[in-house]
This record gives structure tokens, C-alpha cells and sequence, in this order.
């Protein structure tokens, strides 16, 4: 799933190449199904009382690996906890990680980016030679030798997943920021006599970083994932604590008699990152409309 | 206590830890067919009918013991290996008497303090070495030795000091002591009599290339990958007790070491092992349910798992009745449904069933029951609530951190749901998932509240000297099981009497009282028994079980070519 996601970032990026005359308001039924999904996302991170009514660590030991049925309708898991509950309310800390991991690495690669576009070539050349050494590592790498520095924690996590995103914002950061640099309306600001900081703050900034930010919106259901594979292995929350990627983790020893323990986190994994993936998408397609 | 011997049981203990964590794992039990412990056959310690030599068993087994000096290790695969490679001076019968077996007789002098061993004098090593009383000897020297860093041979042996070779056939063992259970341990795999010669001459050798006496000869072991046995030759001194005579009907035994639970089911299921002594728990419903294979579910003798073992001296668990409140608010049966399947017998009180002068009268002290564990805690004066419906007395939250470690044996589970079920009596109980290694540290130090799992396998009642007995407090200069520093003077009272008698009717009273005080005081919280869970495919046939461990015994099994 990572993987591409991953690859979609560039795939992005020649989409805005790609002029496109769209029915600009006309709503696909796919688009409309994302946005409720990440609706009821945003509910369940918010106020999952909304949604469930139980406790998502009310544990009843006896009743364990129930089947989904009248009681428990995504079955219960392997403490006999409601697993609809928890998926509800494991909502919020992968919203969260997402969204803030996220940002981390979009702050830290629009200053890396900006400072490689526009400064000393020297300083250019070192950034993105330690921005290749670092986009050598995988994502989850990376981010596993950052948790190994920092230990475990849902705080540290989006350290390690916002940092592990830095080396990409910035390298995309440079290219626009290189592209806007040669821009017109950016040579004609310095003509007039603006200062420096000014242009940048005012020109380059703005037109190089809001491709990025769409593109970041893709990057969410990216970081979610990874930071579900990084719960997965163990380096999340501690238990009990709900939260998707714990419970692939606790399932998967279960699967061959408790499929329900594995498929429902796998789904909301699965359809979280979709739903974001294609607003995303969207959104993308309608910054590319409007500039065309 | 020299410093080798503390780390010694340093690193037994952690051995034994690591064990308790990641090798009953993957092992469980006939629970809910047999009522496990108590009901155990005599023809599953026997054999009942001659089998056909031949054939090659594949054996799929979920770790590696990493060595195979048995007197190194306390891993629980050298309840079976040992018995593949290796014979022990004696043998117990299925009712724990004390049977011969490389020794023909033994003499006690009346102090209890003299052990004469009349040897078989045809007892030959698989490299032609003769077995005699030096050999003895040797093995009870290997035993202890520093260099052997022994975590629970040594143990075991401990009040032996020093032996005489009387005549080739016969030794003598002197004891600082009388010790009843000495002839118990000399039972178990773990002590089991090695080459002599090795001993002397490399002792380094027999962890990976081991000569033994026993019904098989190790023809190669890769580490973490298995190991392969062939038959021995000329061998004819199986324990009497097994009833069977001359060499192992299988020519070949291959051991593959499978770690994946999944892997060893489906492996089995399609004919590509053919036992399993490590079955699953998840997957005893389906291997129950197909007609090629069959499952067995045996008991370990000694102590059962604990969920819980207290810090007597932290608070709040210096109050007795705050300890058995918990007790009684764990829902035992419930635990062992999640990590069991219905394969593990829950357990409420502190000695195995199946374990000699276990008493079955006080099994109901323990027994789940919330509103008993809430009328408890009402009691000791825990009447307050806070804001999160915890009970708070003198301002004080009613609360404890239990540490753990993420291991097959001890999910996280587990924890989890021992914390729901103290919540619902207003215990708030967190839970501090630790590396192993930092447990251990902190569980020498005695700075904890609660110890998570943890158990202690042995063939007799005197696992729970081991386990409870003030001696074995850790100190500084002596490293203890007793890791709760539980005291309890009649119980220290009974456990040392017991060692000094080897009166059955004086060792039942005993170890009755014993057990009596154990659930009274509640040094710890029983979970369910340790089970041994081992599945086969039909054409494997004479199977029997050994007596002290409850493992697989191969000297007897054959393959039946007609069966599927």
C-alpha cells in the first residue's frame, strides 16, 4: 500500500502537466463515497461517542474471538473487546499521526527545499546530496533507526514518519522552487526592486509550495500506513491502547480461526487511505484546472 | 555463594524465564476433554503392544534449545531431547514412585544423607564407552561445575557434596543434607548421564556433537534449522516402567526447527511432518477435527503458570486480603480461553494437579469472584472512590504496575485483560511492556509491584520449596525463585520438613499444609496449568509419555505403513 502511494507522488506531479478541461462542480459517486468516509473519520477522531456507544476497553475475557453478530457486529478481538469500538475509536491517534507527521516533514522539507533553491550553490549541492543519502532508505526504515534514537510512543512515531518525509518535501520543494524561481512574474518582482526575503516570502513561497501541499493531502494516507506498519511491528502504543496497526498485529497470530481480528483494521487501513488518496487526487486535478 | 554460582542462576533463572516465556507458547493441552492434570492413563507411560522397526519420523518443533548439554540449559525441548540422546539414573512410574533405570537399586542410610546407587553393568555409550560409577560421578561434578553454568541441574543437586566410587558398579552420593527429592530430580531429562569422556576431555563438545547412552545417536544438528537422530544399535535398557524391550523400533528421527505456529499445523495437515511436540493452541479445534491426525494435550508436574506474582513487601500488596482480592477478581478461566482456545486448564491454586501430594481441597480459595474480590477490598479499607471510579483509601488510589515482556507463553494480552478485570473492582493496574532484559534486572533488584507469567517446571512437590520457601528470597549474595519475598514461617515449617522425610503419608501431610498456607496467602495468582500439546498424523503409533515431564517419549514409537 505504501509502495504506491509512494509512487503516485511523482505520478502527481505529471498530472499537473497534463492540461485538463474538467466538469469543474460535477461530483463523481467514488469522490462523494471518499469524502463521507473521511467525514465520519473526522467524527470518529473528534467524538467517537457519536458514532459507538461501547468502551473500547470494556475486555470480557470469556467472550474473546467472538464471531461478527448481533452483539458484537465486527466480531470481538482476542481480549473479547467490541472490535468496531476500537476501530472507531483507533480513529484518531492514526488522523492524528498521519496529519502531523505530515506536516513535520512538509515544515522541515519546504525550509530544506527553499534553502537548496535559493541559496550558494554549495549549499544546494549539500542538501541534496544528504536528501539522496537519506532517500536511499526506505520510509520505514528510516523512520525505525529514528524511533531506535528517540524509543517508542505515539509522539515519537510521527517524529520518526514526519522525519522520514523530510528528504522527499524537500527534494519537491527544490524542483518548484527552481521552476518558480525562472518564473516571470518572480524576475519582474526583483526588477522592481523588491528585497530579497520579500520575493521570497511573497513569490516563491506561495506558487512553489501549493502543488506540494495537494500532494501532501496524498501523503496523509501514506504516513497513516506507515505508521500502522511501525505499530504493526510493535514500536506504536503500548497496549491497550486502540489503534489499527496493533490490532493487524495482534490478529495475524489469530487468523487461521479469528479472520475478523485482522480483516476489519486491514479494511479501515485500507479504505482511510483510499478515501484520502482520491481527494487528494481531486484536488490536484482541480489546482491543475484553475491554472490552466 | 560464589559469584559463579550467583551468575549461574542468574542465568537459569532467566533462562527459565525466557522459557516460561517462549516455549510453553506453543504449547497446550486436553483441558476441557480429560480435566487435564488428574486424569492421566497408566498406557500412556507404557508400552502396550510391539510396534514395527523401520522408518524415518519427521518432528517439527517450535525452538531451538541451542545446546545440547542438558545440564547447561533449562529449556523446556530437553524434557524430550534428553530423552532421545540420554538415559538418567532413575526413573519414576506413573504414580511418582521412584523406579530403576541405569541404577538396578539404590540404598538411603537412615540419616537420609547417603545415596549407594547399584548400577547395570551393561550399559554402553554410543562410542562403545562403558557406563560405571565414575561416570556418576563425573556427570554430578559436570552438574555443578562453574564452567557449566548450570541453571537448574545445579539446582537440584545442590545439597550434594561429594561421591565415592565403591566398586565400578556402585557409588555412593553423600548429601549436607537429607534431600527426599533427590532421587525425583535424578528423574528429569535435565540430569541426565553424558559421556564421561567428553566430560573430561571436551566438555565444550557436548553441546553440539553429544555421546549418550540413550535409544537414538546424533547423526547432525544445525543450529536453529533441526536436528537428525539414528537408532543405537544393541541398545536394551529402556526404564522397566516403559515396558519396552530392546533398540527403538524407528531407524531415523528428524527434529526441523519451525517457529511459525501456522507452519507446523499446515505441515502436519499435508503430510510433510509427521509430529508436532509443539501443536498449536489456535489450531486444536481443526487438528481435532481431521480424521489423519490426533492430538494429546499432558500437564507438567510442578507449578502451574502464574498470571500475577507479588512484590509482598510493595505496597499495596503487603496487605494479604488485598492479594487475594485480586486473585479472586482475575477471571483465570477467561485467560486461559484467550491464550488457550479451551486447551489450558485454569488453575486456582499453586501445585500442578498431576504432581504427587497435590490436594485438591483448596482449590476453591481462589476461585473467580468479583463481588468476594470487591467485598475483600471493602474490607481492607479501600472504601473510597475517585473521579475514575477507582478505590482510593487515606488518599491514596489503589493502583500497581505490573512488568512484562511480549512472549508467546505471556501475550499482552494477557495483561490486558488482567487489567479489565481489576478495573471492574476498581484496581488500576498499568501495565509496563519492558525487553526482557531490563525485566530480569529489575526483578533481581525487587523493584516491582507485580510480575507478570512465569513458571516452574519440576517433578515434584518441591518445586514450591523453589518457588516460596524463605531461602530461596533473592539477597544479595544469593539469587532465589522466591522473586515476591514471600514468607510465611509454617509454610517454610512443612517445605523443610518435607525435604527431610520420604514418608508418603508424612510428605502428603506436609505438602497439604503446604498448599493450605500457598492459597491463604496468596504469594502469587495460579493462571493455568503448563500444558504439553502434541499432534500427530494416524500413522504414528506407541506413543507413550515420559512420567516426570509429561513429554513425548520416541523409543517406542513406530510407524504404522498401513495407516494414513
Amino acid at each position: 500500500m505504501s509502495l504506491s502511494i509512494n509512487q503516485n507522488v511523482p505520478a502527481g506531479l505529471i498530472h499537473i502537466a497534463r492540461p485538463r478541461s474538467t466538469r469543474r462542480w460535477a461530483v463523481r459517486p467514488g469522490l462523494l463515497l471518499a469524502g463521507l468516509f473521511v467525514l465520519l473519520l473526522v467524527i470518529a477522531a473528534i467524538q467517537p461517542g457519536w458514532l459507538v456507544a461501547g468502551d473500547p476497553f470494556q475486555a470480557i475475557s470469556r467472550a474473546a474471538y467472538s464471531a461478527p453478530g448481533s452483539q458484537y457486529w465486527l466480531g470481538s478481538d482476542e481480549n473479547g473487546r467490541d472490535i468496531l469500538t476500537r476501530l472507531v475509536y483507533a480513529a484518531r491517534p492514526s488522523l492524528v499521526l498521519g496529519v502531523s507527521a505530515t506536516a513535520i516533514g512538509l515544515l522541515f522539507g519546504t525550509v530544506f527545499g527553499l534553502a537548496a533553491g535559493l541559496g550558494p550553490r554549495w549549499l544546494d549541492g549539500a542538501v541534496m546530496r544528504l536528501v539522496d543519502v537519506l532517500l536511499a532508505f526506505p520510509d520505514l526504515l528510516l523512520a525505525l533507526v529514528v524511533i531506535t534514537f528517540f524509543g517508542q510512543g505515539q509522539l515519537n512515531l510521527i517524529i520518526a514518519i514526519g522525519i522520514a518525509n523530510v528528504p522527499r518535501y524537500a527534494r519537491l520543494v527544490r524542483a518548484q522552487t527552481l521552476v518558480v524561481r525562472g518564473a516571470g512574474y518572480v524576475e519582474a518582482a526583483t526588477t522592481l526592486g523588491l528585497p530579497r526575503h520579500s520575493v521570497i516570502l511573497r513569490h516563491v513561497l506561495p506558487n512553489a509550495i501549493k502543488p506540494i501541499l495537494i500532494l501532501a493531502t496524498i501523503g496523509i494516507g501514506g504516513n497513516i500506513v506507515n505508521g500502522a506498519a511501525l505499530s504493526f511491528l510493535g514500536f506504536g502504543a503500548a497496549p491497550p491502547a486502540p489503534e489499527w496497526g496493533g490490532m493487524l498485529a495482534m490478529g495475524r497470530n489469530y487468523l487461521a480461526n479469528a479472520w475478523w481480528l485482522v480483516a476489519w483494521p486491514a479494511l479501515a487501513i485500507t479504505l482511510t487511505v483510499v478515501s484520502i488518496s482520491v481527494i487528494g487526487r481531486e484536488l490536484l486535478r482541480r489546482s491543475e484546472g484553475k491554472r490552466s | 555463594m560464589t559469584l559463579t554460582t550467583k551468575l549461574a542462576r542468574l542465568a537459569a533463572v532467566a533462562c527459565v524465564m525466557v522459557l516460561g516465556a517462549c516455549k510453553p507458547a506453543s504449547e497446550a493441552p486436553r483441558a476441557n476433554v480429560t480435566g487435564a492434570g488428574s486424569a492421566s492413563h497408566a498406557e500412556d507411560y507404557r508400552e502396550t503392544s510391539p510396534g514395527k522397526p523401520g522408518g524415518t519420523l519427521r518432528v517439527s518443533t517450535a525452538s531451538d534449545s541451542t545446546t545440547l548439554d542438558v545440564h547447561s540449559i533449562s529449556h523446556g525441548n530437553t524434557q524430550w531431547l534428553g530423552r532421545i540422546l540420554f538415559d538418567c539414573l532413575v526413573y519414576q512410574d506413573e504414580n511418582g514412585n521412584i523406579s530403576p533405570w541405569l541404577a538396578k537399586s539404590w540404598d538411603i542410610s537412615p540419616d537420609g544423607k547417603t545415596y549407594t546407587f547399584h548400577l547395570r553393568d551393561d550399559v554402553t555409550y554410543s562410542d562403545g564407552e562403558k557406563f560405571n560409577a565414575r561416570a556418576v560421578q563425573l556427570n554430578l561434578e559436570h552438574m555443578r561445575d562453574p564452567a557449566t553454568k548450570s541453571p537448574l541441574a545445579a539446582a537440584y543437586i545442590a545439597p550434594y557434596v561429594d561421591g565415592r566410587i565403591v566398586d565400578e558398579y556402585t557409588f555412593e552420593a553423600h548429601l549436607r543434607e537429607p534431600y527426599s527429592p533427590f532421587l525425583d530430580v535424578l528423574a528429569q531429562s535435565y540430569l541426565s548421564m553424558l559421556s564421561p569422556r567428553q566430560i573430561e576431555h571436551a566438555p565444550k563438545s557436548i553441546a553440539e556433537h553429544p555421546i549418550g547412552t540413550g535409544p537414538f545417536v546424533l547423526e547432525s544438528y544445525t543450529r536453529d534449522q533441526g536436528l537428525n537422530f539414528v537408532k543405537r544399535t544393541g541398545y536394551h535398557w529402556a526404564p522397566a516402567v516403559t515396558r519396552h524391550q530392546g533398540e527403538a523400533y524407528l531407524d531415523r528421527l528428524e527434529v526441523s526447527i519451525v517457529p511459525e505456529a501456522m507452519i507446523r499445523f499446515s505441515a502436519l495437515e499435508s503430510d510433510q511432518s509427521d509430529f508436532t511436540v509443539d501443536a498449536p493452541a489456535q489450531n486444536a479445534r481443526a487438528i481435532r477435527n481431521n480424521p489423519d491426525l490426533q492430538m494429546y494435550s499432558r500437564v507438567r508436574k510442578g507449578n502451574p503458570f502464574r498470571s500475577l506474582t507479588f512484590n509482598v513487601e510493595k505496597f499495596p500488596f503487603e496487605d494479604v486480603v488485598v492479594r487475594r482480592a485480586v486473585a479472586k477478581a482475575i477471571d483465570s478461566e477467561g485467560l486461559a480461553w484467550i491464550t488457550g482456545f479451551g486447551e489450558y486448564q485454569p488453575k486456582t491454586d499453586l501445585l500442578a494437579s498431576n504432581t504427587r501430594y497435590y490436594d485438591p481441597a483448596f482449590k476453591d480459595a481462589l476461585r473467580y469472584d468479583v463481588a468476594e474480590a470487591n467485598r475483600l477490598l471493602d474490607r481492607a479499607g479501600w472504601t473510597g472512590r475517585d473521579a475514575q471510579g477507582y478505590r482510593v483509601k487515606d488518599g491514596k488510589r489503589l493502583a500497581a504496575r505490573v512488568l512484562t515482556y511480549e512472549t508467546g507463553a505471556y501475550p499482552s494480552s494477557v495483561a490486558v485483560a488482567i487489567q479489565a478485570d481489576l478495573k471492574k473492582v476498581g484496581f488500576d493496574l498499568s501495565i509496563d511492556l519492558i525487553p526482557l532484559a531490563q525485566l530480569t534486572e529489575q526483578r533481581y533488584t525487587g523493584n516491582f509491584q507485580l510480575l507478570g507469567g512465569g513458571y516452574w517446571h519440576t517433578n515434584t512437590a518441591d518445586g514450591l520449596y523453589i518457588l516460596y520457601h524463605s531461602h530461596s528470597i533473592n539477597t544479595p549474595t544469593f539469587i532465589g525463585q522466591n522473586i515476591g519475598s514471600f514468607r510465611d514461617e509454617p509454610l517454610d515449617a512443612a517445605l523443610t520438613a518435607a525435604r527431610l522425610t520420604t514418608d508418603p503419608v508424612e510428605l502428603q501431610k506436609l505438602y497439604s499444609i503446604a498448599q493450605q498456607r500457598l492459597v491463604e496467602n496468596v504469594p502469587a495468582v495460579p493462571l493455568y496449568e503448563s500444558h504439553v500439546l502434541v499432534a500427530f498424523r494416524n500413522k504414528v503409533k506407541g506413543l507413550m509419555f515420559d512420567t516426570s515431564h509429561n513429554t513425548p517419549i520416541f523409543t517406542a514409537v513406530w510407524l504404522d505403513p498401513e495407516a494414513k
